[in-house]
């Protein structure tokens, strides 16, 4: 038990830890502060060229192997599963109607890019090393989701499911269009490109992480109001389907294969909500779904979740699965 | 020169259908338009402008300068194909022109 808690505090004292509190409290206390936001735009593409390109050199360094095609398959696997998971519990213990439902477990099937990057942080504190293609796992977390999310909201209806918008907004949007390609260039340029890259993506990293959470709780902050209008099933939901989602992650690491590190990153890839990608393709392809009730779940519950509590237990819980391994 | 009487259709909604809107405007027959982005308050809540989660949540603001009769039929038809599911307002209002030809469809 000594043993959790202590991955727990040193997590929490972390420095991008601190400037999320940081950002909650400045947002609670109705400050002034404000990242423009442009500038927060920027950051969290710095913060995904860095993953992406980190990836792609580490996938170069490594070998081309059946695990890496299994984990694949997993994430694949794991998007689609979890999305059922959580129609059905929202259904029964939150009495949502069919749409939302579906709306909302499309959000938990696909994955908070954010929450990977802390988690990574984390990792890199606790000295674990991780696999460089869970980068390419978390980019095929989020089609998968959104449409199990549709068909659960569609049903037999037969409505065109892939529209033209649609296929541009989940396969071309700017955010997973630079993951991947930067994913992309960290493979092809190798070592030699992390030589070239150093300076931009290793030393500025963490202090970047740091402004970027600061700007997440300050919207952490904002939406956390909201929560209430959704009401306390949907909140509880928010905090139960991460842990769901965290064990469905930890179990298919060990059985794929995958080391300490990228299990526990697997497990926080399946326990995060999405709040960017998903949110955005359902307005198109979902309109009648309500955003005011995944946003806030998402944002104002799952996030700060994981960040606090989620993944230090995550580590916890694959370091006790691999001891008893 | 003179002045003209023109109308001004103003389209206020999400971002996430700009593109759509813009479409269906010019299949009406607009030929211009001009576009800004904002944030405001409606009955489906506060809709803000924090770009780092995608522009999906900020508003646009779509004004073009028509006839009348054409302006009209934007604003009927907009509301009735867009606005169950989206939030959105559109109106029109009177302007003066000097090149009233420039405007007509």
């Amino acid at each position: 038990m000594t043993a959790i808690l202590e991955i727990s505090a040193q997590n929490i004292l972390s420095p991008p830890i601190l400037f999320f509190i940081l950002g909650l409290f400045a947002s609670r206390m109705r400050s002034d502060l404000e990242i423009p936001p442009a500038v927060g735009k920027a950051l969290s593409y710095y913060l995904l060229l860095v993953i992406g390109f980190k990836g792609g050199v580490e996938l170069n360094a490594s070998e081309l192997n059946l695990r890496l095609l299994n984990s694949l398959v997993a994430a694949l696997f794991a998007s689609a599963v979890l999305p059922l998971i959580g129609y059905v519990l929202l259904r029964v213990t939150a009495r949502i109607d069919r749409v939302n439902a579906a709306a909302i477990s499309a959000h938990y099937g696909s994955v908070s890019v954010v929450t990977f990057v802390a988690a990574t942080a984390f990792l890199g504190l606790n000295d674990a090393p991780y696999e460089g293609y869970l980068v390419a796992m978390m980019a095929l977390m989020e089609a998968p989701a959104i449409i199990i999310g549709l068909v659960l909201a569609k049903g037999g209806q037969g409505r065109r499911i892939f529209s033209p918008s649609f296929v541009r907004e989940v396969f071309f949007g700017g955010t997973l269009l630079l993951l991947i390609g930067s994913f992309g260039i960290g493979w092809i340029t190798g070592g030699r490109g992390m030589e070239a890259m150093a300076g931009f993506v290793k030393v500025p990293f963490t202090g970047v992480l740091c402004f970027f959470l600061l700007e997440m709780g300050l919207l952490t902050g904002k939406k956390l109001s909201d929560i209430k209008k959704a009401g306390i099933h949907l909140a509880l939901f928010g905090l139960y389907m991460p842990i769901i989602g965290g064990a469905v992650g930890i179990l298919l690491g060990a059985f794929v294969g995958l080391s300490q590190g990228g299990t526990t990153l697997l497990a926080v890839l399946c326990a995060s909500a999405s709040y960017i990608v998903v949110p955005a393709a359902l307005r198109h392809a979902l309109p009648e779904a309500n955003p005011a009730l995944s946003m806030p779940l998402a944002l104002g519950v799952t996030f700060p979740f994981n960040i606090f509590i989620g993944i230090p237990l995550y580590y916890y819980a694959t370091q006790k699965l691999f001891e008893f391994l | 020169m003179d002045l003209k009487t023109a109308k001004c259709v103003v389209i206020i909604t999400e971002s996430a259908i700009k593109s759509d809107v813009l479409d269906f405007i010019t299949t009406l027959g607009v030929k211009g338009y001009t576009i800004d982005t904002l944030c405001g308050r409606g009955e489906r809540g506060i809709r803000d402008d924090d770009a780092l989660l995608g522009d999906y949540l900020r508003n646009v603001k779509i004004e073009v300068v028509t006839t009348t009769e054409l302006a009209e039929k934007i604003v009927f038809t907009v509301i009735e194909q867009f606005f169950k599911n989206y939030a959105g307002i559109a109106y029109m209002h009177d302007v003066q022109v000097v090149r009233e030809d420039k405007f007509r469809p």
